[in-house]
């Protein structure tokens, strides 16, 4: 009985740190498995979209400047879209329709959702060292759905990039993402 | 022990088999499509302004909890009108018992069921829907909406020719690009203001919420929102269109994250001959609205009394961004209170113009009573003023307006110039007022107590006219205009000699000025001074050679 105890806690063990080496991962458009936390970079930006989300696809501009501004200086930023039925032939043509030119994954398995636990579509998270650091709205312009101010007066993505920028680790902060529920595409 | 739970076990599931079975959760095939293709698919289907299509099972299970969220919030289906406070034509509305069947399909996690029994999505007349139009006039070239950034609003005329008066029974506007227009107003326009402005912008169209020359045709009202069947009026309603005007299009634009080209038509449709009932527009609402930055419960409110029988037909309330609710009724001559519209909720996206389902009958004497609310603070989403300033009454959207447009028929065709009458009083009591409120901003423009002026008189308030002219003429003491108007008003109520000094230090002020010399040789004529009259008479057909026969043959008529 105690042999197979500590063979049963072993195998336990052993699970536990197999799972914790493997890293969520998600496809590129490729078909290759990527796992974006690379933790070389300053920061890695996952911004959650689908493809027919009016929310997101209004934030596409804005996604853009994020990724001109801010991939210069060392972040990356990957577009995940969480739903198992996008292929890379459509979200090539959402990218080209919305002029993306941002690093794109497949995430139909929700790995990289559940890992931040990302709700709606878009949110975005940020990863430092292998630490989430900020999960939520790229700003608060939307204040629920079919509610958005003519301008956001909070930049809460911005500001997390800038003080990562600026070489600190921000503690982690969660704000309210108004979108498409990720949840219905599992 | 074990023993024990093992049967205690069987106990419960016993007891559950026994207790009356739990409803069966609904399914996508025989509960679920049945609502959507109903009340959501007009609006969520390809080609259609909503962002995604739900006619299918991939769809619906793609947005379960989403159509939760949505329609347990009352965003969805869009449709502003508190029920129980006026019921109007193709409302927008799911029952309390459609919400709760999708709440639990969802928690169920959005079964199909029997897949053979998902009814067929209904089928759409894309295009026309009403068959071919008589004349479809259309935007000349397209307009492509920036991918990013506020709201547009935009002014557009739309090309074709319009040969001979025609009655128009029933029109279908189309947008062009459905995924951007959230709303469009069909104007008519014929002091060429529309041509102008647009000449003057380099882009197709020109911007704007509205513009002071457009008109609403013989009391109708032509709008088009989302998801609206093409408008019909009734047979003996329709709308005259006269060559020589311009429709214009105003269209509120949502950018979508992308740049979306869009060319909107109009088709209409021909009635046999002139209406044999107009319909008359009585407009409520107040232009003095100021509301300090900050104020979350401005309250506005107007009332009318009617003046003769009228059927109530449509209803439109209009505010802007800072807009709250909507709040109007009708008060009898025998006391009793009749609801016309309530919106507890106003979004200005969301505005609409609503018909009636059973035109409310309103007899003369029934005072009409508006009541709108407005928050100009940091809690409401919409301000635009990040952070809150004061605003006042005007026609952008940073402005705010506080109008309702009612559709009237009289019971009585003959009641019909009474009305219009009134109206016109009305009217420019609402005038005055909004000019009066721009006298607060700048006390001393005198073009602006000129036109207050003017209209007192037109209102038959001279006194008050008398007020205005005086301090046009304190502030600008050689506008002529002013002194040949200030004249005539004088001159109409027997004050001659006064008139007669305002018409010459008219012509002191401005010697080539044809009407003052003209009015003068009138006033003249009437004080008994006819030689000099004279000289003015031939001073003013001189000035203006083309309207030289015409004095002439006034100045004839004077001697008979």
């Amino acid at each position: 009985m105690r042999k197979r105890t500590a063979f049963v806690g072993l195998f336990m063990a052993a699970m536990a740190a197999c799972s914790q080496q493997q890293e969520p991962s998600a496809l590129d458009l490729d078909g290759h498995r990527v796992t974006p936390f690379d933790v070389a970079m300053p920061a890695t930006t996952l911004i959650f979209v689908r493809t027919d989300c009016p929310i997101s696809n209004r934030y596409a501009p804005e996604i853009q400047r994020l990724q001109d501004e801010y991939g210069p200086r060392g972040m990356r930023l990957f577009l995940v879209y969480p739903d198992g039925d996008e292929t890379p032939e459509s979200i090539r043509r959402h990218a080209t329709e919305y002029s993306l030119s941002v690093e794109s994954l497949l995430d139909p398995d929700h790995e990289l959702v559940d890992h931040v636990q990302a709700t709606v579509t878009p949110s975005a998270a940020v990863i430092v060292a292998g630490q989430l650091v900020y999960l939520g709205h790229i700003d608060n312009r939307y204040d629920d759905l079919g509610k958005a101010r003519a301008a956001a007066s909070r930049q809460s993505l911005r500001e997390v990039l800038d003080a990562v920028a600026a070489g600190q680790v921000p503690p982690l902060r969660h704000t309210r993402a108004v979108g498409c529920l990720i949840a219905d595409l599992k | 022990m074990k023993i024990v739970l093992t049967l205690l076990a069987a106990v419960f599931a016993l007891l559950l088999s026994c207790s009356p079975s739990k409803p069966a959760s609904p399914t996508y095939a025989r509960d679920i499509a049945p609502i959507l293709h109903r009340e959501c698919v007009p609006c969520h289907r390809p080609g259609e302004l909503a962002p995604f299509p739900l006619l299918t099972y991939d769809d619906a299970r793609k947005r379960a909890r989403q159509i939760v969220q949505v329609t347990g919030s009352g965003f969805m289906p869009p449709w502003k009108p508190e029920p129980g406070f006026g019921t109007f034509v193709g409302e927008r509305r799911l029952s309390a018992g459609d919400i709760e069947t999708l709440r639990r399909w969802a928690e169920a996690e959005a079964p199909l069921g029997d897949s053979t029994l998902v009814p067929e999505p209904p089928v759409f007349t894309d295009g026309w829907r009403l068959g071919e139009p008589d004349l479809v006039l259309g935007m000349p070239e397209s307009y492509t909406v920036p991918a990013e950034g506020v709201d547009l609003f935009r002014n557009f005329l739309l090309a074709g020719v319009i040969d001979e008066t025609r009655y128009i029974r029933a029109f279908q506007f189309r947008p062009g690009n459905p995924k951007v227009v959230h709303h469009a107003v069909i104007m008519i326009d014929q002091s060429g203001t529309a041509r102008r402005r647009d000449a003057l912008d380099a882009e197709p169209g020109f911007a704007g919420m509205s513009f002071g020359e457009a008109r609403e045709p013989d009391g109708h009202f032509l709008g088009w929102t989302p998801g609206k069947a093409p408008a019909q009026s009734r047979d003996e309603m329709a709308w005259s269109l006269r060559p020589g005007s311009d429709l214009v299009v105003l269209l509120h634009m949502l950018p979508t994250g992308k740049p979306e080209p869009i060319q909107a038509s109009l088709g209409l449709y021909f009635a046999a001959g002139p209406p044999a009932r107009v319909p008359a527009s009585i407009r409520l609402g107040r232009k003095d609205i100021d509301i300090a930055a900050g104020d979350d419960n401005y309250v506005l409110e107007d009332r009318y009394v009617l003046p003769v029988d009228v059927e109530l037909l449509r209803i439109y309330p209009h505010m802007h961004y800072l807009g709250k609710s909507v709040q109007v009724y009708a008060t009898k001559p025998d006391g009793s209170k009749q609801w016309l519209i309530r919106i507890d909720d106003w979004d200005f996206n969301w505005q609409d113009d609503y018909q009636y389902e059973e035109s409310p009958r309103l007899p003369a004497g029934t005072e009409i009573y508006m009541r709108y609310v407005f928050d100009n603070s940091w809690a409401n989403v919409f301000n635009p003023n990040i952070p809150p300033k004061a605003v006042t009454y005007g026609l952008r959207s940073a402005d705010e307006m506080g109008d309702l447009i009612l559709q009237v028929l009289p019971e009585d065709p003959k009641d019909l110039a009474p009305l219009l009458q009134d109206l016109h009083h009305q009217w420019l009591a609402q005038e005055i007022q909004g000019h009066q409120m721009l006298l607060r901003a700048d006390p001393e423009d005198f073009e602006n107590h000129h036109t207050i002026a003017m209209y007192h008189l037109q209102a038959g308030s001279a006194d008050s006219a008398d007020v205005h002219f005086e301090r046009t003429l304190q502030l600008h003491p050689t506008y002529a205009e002013a002194h040949v108007n200030y004249a005539a008003a004088l001159a109409a109520r027997g004050r001659l000699a006064a008139g007669i000094d305002h018409l010459e230090q008219a012509i002191d002020s401005r010697p080539g000025f044809s009407k003052a010399h003209f009015n003068l040789g009138l006033a003249l004529h009437a004080a008994g001074q006819r030689v000099k009259a004279g000289q003015h008479f031939e001073e003013a057909a001189r000035l203006r050679p083309e309207m030289a026969a015409a004095i002439r043959r006034t100045v004839a008529g004077l001697r008979r």
